[in-house]
Formats: structure tokens, C-alpha cells, sequence
């Protein structure tokens, strides 16, 4: 079947670790007017709205509705997804697929300067039996990290060169926070936060949005001279608790990859697609996230990475725009993979482009080490 | 980036929400933790269809989406399946002071369960620390119903 969807514009902020200078709703205006221009709409147009954000990191209740006069909403059917903005886009296109919509605008923001991200992801777990011991993201990463490196024998040295390589591509991405290129060494010697993970192992925290268009089959192709279409999606979510699931395993990746190949017509995703961004918060996740997305055999993650083939120039390039190494706007972090892969199949990813991109591959996660998993392949 | 174009500090309205909640324990929470609290017992629920023991116990198997009806014993000894060191400032609700780092935590698998419980482990030296290894529940003697009354995991010798 030809594809049915399309995006038809995107845009994104430069992710900033506080953009204390401008309010949410400027910050959102910005990326939402952005995007209608390059899609070539107004307010009219918009049939639906959908939304990301998460409430506990706007400290606000339904937050998304003090943002109803900047994402055009009002007098409109909005909905909001409570969780990555990836999450936000699936919503927009089975709006468009369901027939409901034609032309869906798909906008996520988190400010994470804002509160204190290891209390706010500490309440991501049940309050009962883990919340009080401590865990949140960054402790359950490590469990996570320790469990996967062991199992298949990655070293922190390996983790290193990932953070190496998104520092190095950072430099090639103008909306990338502030980040410099580093060493092995200097990966190494950083603080130790969760063993084995260290301060230069972890995303910063940053503030930023994104906002995309999406059009239906007919729609995208009267207004844009250059539609991306949504070839193939997929998503899927593990147990809430940590102890239920086979945390270096991740068959909720596996499944939604699966879904979204087979959908796209892919059976060899390192030889078939052309970019990948993935949203890795941790070092150890991108290699992880890679394997099971079938890039490479289970525990060979750092081996591709070690021979080129995930860098720019090899044959699946991994986060030519730094990743969320050079960016982590918590819960904006899956829709920006989506509009990098847009840029990517557009040939306007500028000094990141990777040569003659046709089919690119975005990924968000939700909740902790992956329990909720959006795999979106898009191609012109 | 702290300050505007004249120069002048750029506003902020700090906020502080205090928001108290009160979670309905349910009956197996109640079940869990007065068992824990009157005999130091650690409960589990099993799956009538994958027969699998679930801690912490809750009211419906996930992957068979089946009601759990038979309650049973699980530890106090059990095997840790993930661990980690935590080297960043935690305050302990139990005592409301930071914990001392670093510290040890783990995913656990009690004895004659499927599902594994995060909790704090004795050992909290990276190098010592491995899958595989044996640790036991240290209770408290004064137990006040909740997840502290399971103190840590001490490491046992077998």
C-alpha cells in the first residue's frame, strides 16, 4: 500500500541547558509558526492538534493547556500526550489514517531546568515499593547498563567512544546544546554518577521543542513539493516494574522495530536504511537500542560502532546529530529524532547530512530503560 | 544567558508545590506489608496460568492479564540479577537525611520468586558487587508496615 501519511513541515528549537530568557509559550510559538510556514499552512488548516508533555516537568496540571493559544488549538480538537513526543507524532498519524484529520500539528516541549530531574523521575515509580528506596533514571539506567555490559561483555571504554562519537557530530548540528568534543580518557575521568555510568555518560538536561506537520496522502501532495512519508511505524510497551522485565533483553524494542519494518518492507535495517536517530539518554543505550533494533547481532553493538559503521561516512550512521548527548529535552527527545530524520531524507541536515539519505529510522522511548518504545521510518 | 538585554537579571518565580497524596494500599499492598510488618514475612503472588510468583504482589499477572489468587512465601534469601553504585546524594525518606555514598542498590530475585524487587544492597563496592551473588533481607525489629521495614540486603556466604 502507498504510504498514507506525510510530513509536510518540521521545526525545532536549539536545546539549551535554560532558556530562563523566553517563557514556554514563546518557546513553543517560535517552533509551531516555523513549522506551518515550511508546510505552507495557517490556523485554518489545522484540523487536529496533539500534543507532548509531561505535567510533573511543567509543574502544572494538564499542562498542555496553557499552551492552547500558541499551538492553535483553540475552537480545534487537541489531545496530549502525556509522555515522549515520538508518542505525539503516532498519535497525529492515526488521527490522518483513522480519517479524522487531514492535515494533524504535532508539537512537544519540557523545560528541564525547571524542577530537579532525579526528584521528577523518581516519581515516574510506583510510590509504594520504589520511590522511597531512590530509584530514578539515572540509578535504574545503571541497573541496566551494569546488567547489558556483563552480559555481553562491553566495557565502559566501549560506552566511551559512543559519547566520543555524538560529541564529535554535535559540532555539525546548530541546534545542539553547547557540547565539546572529548577522549576516551576524559569520558573516563569524569565523575561516577550510578557505576559504570559517569557524568560525560549522561544526556544533559535541557530545554527545547519541536513541532511537526503531518498531512494526509492527498493533502501533502497538493501543498508540499517535497513530502516525507511515514513508511513505517511501530510501538510497544514492557511491564512497569523493573524486576518484571529481562532488562538487557528489551523485546518491547524488538517488537516495535519489527512492527515498523515490516510495515516499511525492510529485512536488513543496517543495509536498507540510510540514517538512524535514536534516543539514547545514557551511552550504553545507544548500543543497546542498536542491537535490538537489529542493526547488528545482540552484543555487537560496540563492535559496529569501533568499525565506523554507525558514524558518518559508514553504513547505517547513528546520530549524526549528537543524539541526546548533545541535547536531551526529556520528553521532546523522540520527536526531534523525528525531525532529524526528516532533515536527513530532505538533504537538508547541512554539515550532518548524511550523502544521499532516502530512508531514515527515528526512535523515542517512555517511562524508564525503554518500558514504552516508538519505532517511525520515514523515506521520500 | 542569567541576565536580559539591559543587563538586568532575568525574573524568576520560584515555586515550591507541597502536594500530599494518599495512595490506596489495596489488598495486596495491606496483605503484603502487614505480613511483612506482624510475622518478617515477604509475600508473593502466583499466576494461575504461568505459575509464576510475583513480588511486589499485585492484583493481575501482565502477560496472562489473569487475576493472581495464591499468596506464598518468597526470601528472605534471594539473588542479585542488576546491581549498581550510586554516587549522587539521595535523601532517604525514611530518615529524611542524605544517604551516605556510594551505596549499593540492586534488582533482587527472593527465593521462590519470577520477578525481581529493587532494593538497597550492604555491598556497595562496584568491584565486589556481581550478578549471581547471594544476599538475605535484614528487617527491622521495629516494623512500621512499608518498604523500610526491609532495611537492605546483606551478603551472604553459602
Amino acid at each position: 500500500m502507498d504510504p498514507q501519511v506525510a510530513i509536510i513541515g518540521t521545526s525545532q528549537t536549539k536545546f539549551e541547558a535554560d532558556k530562563g530568557y523566553e517563557d514556554i509559550p514563546e518557546t513553543v510559538f517560535k517552533v509551531v509558526q516555523q513549522a506551518m510556514a515550511e508546510a505552507g499552512i495557517d490556523r485554518d488548516d489545522l484540523d487536529t492538534i496533539v500534543t507532548s508533555s509531561v505535567d510533573l516537568w511543567d509543574g502544572r496540571t494538564a499542562s498542555n493547556q496553557m499552551l492552547a493559544d500558541v499551538v492553535g488549538s483553540i475552537m480545534k480538537p487537541e489531545s496530549r500526550v502525556a509522555g515522549d513526543g515520538l508518542g505525539a507524532a503516532f498519535q497525529g498519524m492515526m488521527a490522518i489514517l483513522a480519517g479524522a484529520s487531514e492535515i494533524t500539528l504535532v508539537v512537544s516541549q519540557c523545560r528541564g531546568s525547571m524542577g530537579d530531574h532525579y526528584e521528577i523521575s523518581n516519581w515516574v515509580f510506583d510510590p509504594i515499593y520504589q520511590q522511597p528506596l531512590g530509584l530514578d533514571y539515572l540509578s535504574a539506567g545503571a541497573l541496566q547498563a551494569n546488567l547489558y555490559m556483563k552480559q555481553f561483555g562491553i566495557s565502559q571504554e566501549d560506552c566511551a567512544r559512543v559519547v566520543i562519537k555524538n560529541r564529535r557530530d554535535a559540532q555539525n548540528n546548530p541546534y545542539a546544546q553547547e557540547v565539546e568534543e572529548t577522549t576516551v580518557e576524559e569520558v573516563m575521568n569524569s565523575p561516577m554518577l550510578a557505576y559504570p555510568i559517569k557524568e560525560m555518560d549522561a544526556s544533559p538536561v535541557s530545554d527545547g521543542a519541536c513541532a511537526v506537520v503531518l498531512a494526509s496522502r492527498d493533502k501533502a501532495k497538493t501543498l508540499s513539493k517535497e513530502p516525507v512519508w511515514i513508511l513505517g511505524a511501530g510501538s510497544c510497551v514492557d511491564s512497569h516494574y523493573l524486576g518484571d522485565r529481562d532488562l538487557a533483553g528489551g523485546d518491547a524494542l524488538i517488537k516495535a522495530s519489527n512492527a515498523a519494518y515490516s510495515m516499511a518492507g525492510i529485512s536488513d535495517p543496517l543495509k536498507e536504511l540510510d540514517v538512524a536517530e535514536v534516543s539514547a539518554a545514557f551511552s550504553y543505550q545507544e548500543l543497546l537500542w542498536t542491537e535490538l533494533m537489529g542493526f547488528c547481532d545482540r552484543g555487537k553493538g560496540a563492535r559496529i560502532l569501533k568499525e565506523g559503521q554507525t558514524s558518518l561516512g559508514g553504513s547505517l550512521p547513528v546520530n549524526p546529530s549528537g543524539g541526546m548527548i548533545a541535547g536531551n529535552p526529556v520528553t521532546v527527545a523522540g520527536l526531534t529524532r523525528l525531525v532529524e530524520a526528516v532533515l536527513q531524507v530532505r538533504g537538508k541536515a547541512g554539515n550532518r547530512q548524511v550523502r544521499g539519505a532516502s530512508r531514515a529510522l527515528s526512535h523515542g522511548t517512555t517511562g524508564c530503560c525503554g518500558q514504552g518504545q516508538y519505532v517511525m521510518i520515514v523515506g521520500n | 544567558m542569567n541576565r536580559n538585554r539591559e543587563g538586568e537579571e532575568l525574573l524568576r518565580v520560584p515555586i515550591h508545590m507541597k502536594l500530599q497524596y494518599r495512595f490506596p494500599a489495596g489488598a495486596h499492598y495491606e496483605r503484603f506489608f502487614r505480613e511483612l510488618k506482624k510475622n518478617g514475612k515477604i509475600m508473593g503472588v502466583r499466576c494461575p496460568e504461568c505459575e509464576r510468583v510475583l513480588v511486589p504482589p499485585r492484583p493481575v499477572c501482565g502477560e496472562c492479564f489473569t487475576r493472581t489468587d495464591e499468596w506464598v512465601e518468597v526470601g528472605p534469601k534471594g539473588t542479585v540479577v542488576a546491581h549498581t553504585s550510586i554516587y549522587f546524594p539521595f535523601i532517604d525518606g525514611s530518615t529524611g537525611k542524605p544517604r551516605p555514598i556510594p551505596y549499593g542498590a540492586g534488582l533482587i530475585q527472593l527465593d521462590g520468586a519470577y520477578s525481581a524487587i529493587n532494593h538497597i544492597l550492604e555491598e556497595g563496592d562496584p568491584d565486589k558487587l556481581h550478578v549471581g551473588m547471594r544476599v538475605e533481607a535484614v528487617l527491622k525489629e521495629e516494623r512500621e508496615g512499608n518498604i523500610g521495614d526491609i532495611l537492605y540486603f546483606k551478603t551472604v556466604e553459602e
